[in-house]
């Protein structure tokens, strides 16, 4: 009679793993990793993909992990940035990078003291919409403000990314440029934003999860 | 008589080449240069998300309490 001898299970890929396309929202693509695994903790080495026509890599990666683990982006295009716009209110051109602290823990994601930066000079234009056009009508103060913005040559871009567990970002924004339509005025804009980003992608996806529910339920 | 008219002549001259340079220092220039100190824009923008949810009573069950959806 033979004994079984438990082993614990350990996946490891001999060759980089690939995947063509990856949908979390905004399209990732020619992502290119090798993993290690013995499914309670997955290691994940030498991470490249392609993301909003430039390119995010991490040396290595664990999950779940109560580590800080840096994210390297280059080449991110904003009019690529731009148009994942519902609603077209602002153009964006020139790249960006940073760095990107990430934790990965078992149920979220947080991050610290993300930092960016331009890698190219960059341009800002507001487009004509029903929502800028209502605060500019709101307020003469903003409607100024939106008048020195538009368009902007920003020659600096500095922004600063946390991420708390509970999903809410907070996001400081430095632009300095200038307006080649006021005569080179010269424009600092500092810009702060708070939003619960996990929230955000609920309420993205709720009118999916509806429909999907409803077809669901609803067929014979 | 001659030696008057050539005086006035050398007069005339004189003022002409006079106002050459005058007239160059008077020429007008407009120059238009950009204020020095930049404008400074501030925004803080927080966003809150609320969904607001209105259905028909057919499909009111699939959001009963036992439902995954929320």
């Amino acid at each position: 009679m033979g004994t079984w001898r438990w082993q614990a299970p350990r996946i490891r890929s001999r060759e980089p793993l690939t995947l063509a396309n990856l949908d979390v929202g905004v399209p990732v693509t020619e992502v290119r990793m090798g993993v290690d695994t013995d499914l309670d903790q997955w290691r994940f080495e030498k991470i490249s993909a392609q993301l909003l026509g430039g390119e995010v890599r991490a040396p290595r990666l664990r999950w779940p992990s109560s580590e800080w683990q840096p994210v390297v982006l280059t080449g991110i295009e904003l009019n690529q940035l731009a148009a994942l716009q519902n609603e077209a209110v602002v153009s964006l051109t020139g790249e960006v990078g940073g760095y990107i602290p990430l934790r990965l823990a078992a149920d979220s994601v947080a991050v610290r003291d993300g930092r960016l930066a331009n890698e190219t000079p960059l341009s800002l234009a507001l487009l004509p919409a029903a929502g800028t056009q209502a605060m500019a009508e709101s307020n003469r103060a903003v409607s100024i403000a939106l008048e020195a913005l538009n368009p902007l040559r920003v020659e600096r871009f500095s922004a600063q990314v946390d991420m708390a567990d509970d999903g809410w970002l907070d996001a400081a924004v430095h632009i300095r440029g200038t307006n080649p339509q006021r005569n080179g005025l010269p424009v600092v804009f500092n810009y702060t934003h708070k939003e619960n980003v996990l929230e955000l992608l609920r309420s993205l996806r709720i009118g999916e999860r509806i429909t999907d529910r409803v077809m669901t339920e609803t067929r014979p | 008589m001659t030696d008057r008219i050539n005086g006035h002549r050398s007069a005339g001259l004189l003022a002409l080449a006079l106002m050459v340079p005058l007239a160059v220092a008077c020429t007008p220039r407009v120059a238009l240069e950009a204020p020095k100190e930049p404008i400074t824009i501030n925004l803080n923008v927080k966003i809150d998300h609320e969904i607001r949810l209105k259905v028909e009573k057919d499909i009111d069950d699939l959001f009963s309490e036992d439902s995954e959806l929320f």
